[in-house]
């Protein structure tokens, strides 16, 4: 069954997937659009190197693809599966690194205030970046899906296969330990510690 | 600033994927998809009665189909058994030697007694050679 493909935005990713096993390619166009920007944003925020974070989003939708014919259907979210596969993609790439002694956190490439407003979101989204990079990566994991990505605990429990109550405890730390990291950029950011 | 607003920031500074990425995304998908649909059309071909050759379904065909080619076979079948079974009846009958015999078989071979005693040469053994054996198989 092909459907059109601008009849697809109502349709559920795992009634895309399903159809997609069935050799759809409107589906995999519709999937692609929809999921790959996700898969690679949170990538991108776990990973440091963008080529690296788009090889990652890359073999996590190859692994999609091939599991489509299996899928179970109510056993789990799509988007959650594709998350729980992008952790452990990037955990394993971390690794390796970590190996290797290249684990070195990438400083803002230009720390000099600037008056214009563009390039001072630019500095504080790099400063957060480095900052979660510094985190420990189950906290940085669990602060990246509850505050970039936007999963609720229950989904995030279910993502790093941890209970929901490890994951409020990993996303308080994280914050605390994010606000203490950005508290020495404070003046040249106009961050203030929110307590939160 | 606080903490929650540059989270926002981020979001909104989230990348975007390059169209080459979704390109090979895409063409992954697609690979699944004819590496899938190959490994189908094998599995049904392997499950498929083998085709036969060209040759072999002409004549078959020629001969009138399977049910002709069987009854050629069964045919073919009885006339090797009949031969390997009575030789000399076959011979008698294709050398037209049976026409000679036939006035002494006429004559003399339904004679209870003859038949009895065996002094005649045109016995039902003499026509069926192997008659008694089968019989005595049976």
């Amino acid at each position: 069954m092909t459907m059109p493909f601008d009849a697809l935005n109502d349709v559920s990713d795992e009634a895309l997937l399903i159809s997609f096993g069935n050799g759809d390619r409107e589906a995999a166009r519709a999937l692609t659009m929809r999921l790959t920007p996700k898969v690679l944003g949170y990538s991108a925020r776990l990973l440091k190197d963008r080529a690296e974070a788009e090889d990652v989003a890359q073999e996590a939708m190859l692994r999609l693809w091939k599991i489509a014919p299996d899928w179970r259907q109510g056993e789990a979210q799509v988007s959650t599966w594709l998350y729980r596969v992008v952790t452990n993609l990037c955990t394993d790439r971390l690794r390796k690194k970590r190996g290797k002694g290249l684990d070195e956190i990438a400083e803002p490439e230009d720390e000099r205030p600037s008056q214009d407003a563009v390039l001072m979101q630019r500095q504080r989204v790099d400063a957060l970046q480095v900052a979660l990079d510094s985190l420990p990566d189950r906290q940085r994991e669990a602060v990246v899906l509850r505050h970039i990505e936007g999963l609720g605990n229950p989904e995030i429990a279910e993502v790093l296969d941890i209970s929901v109550e490890a994951v409020e405890s990993l996303t308080a730390r994280g914050k605390r330990a994010l606000a203490k990291a950005l508290a020495s950029q404070r003046e040249i950011l106009g961050f203030e510690n929110d307590g939160s | 600033m606080s903490l929650d607003a540059l989270f926002k920031e981020v979001r909104d500074a989230t990348p975007l994927p390059s169209g080459d990425l979704m390109a090979r995304v895409l063409a992954d998908a697609e690979g699944v998809i004819a590496t899938r649909e190959a490994e189908e059309v094998a599995r049904i071909n392997a499950l498929r009665p083998k085709q036969r050759h060209p040759v072999v379904a002409a004549m078959v065909a020629a001969l009138g189909g399977w049910r002709a080619v069987a009854g050629l076979a069964t045919a073919g079948v009885a006339g090797l058994a009949i031969g390997l079974g009575a030789p000399m009846t076959v011979t008698t009958l294709a050398t037209g030697s049976y026409a000679d015999s036939a006035a002494s078989y006429e004559t003399t071979s339904y004679s209870a007694t003859t038949y009895a005693t065996g002094e005649s040469g045109n016995a039902l053994d003499d026509l069926v050679p192997s008659f008694y054996d089968l019989a005595s198989e049976g």
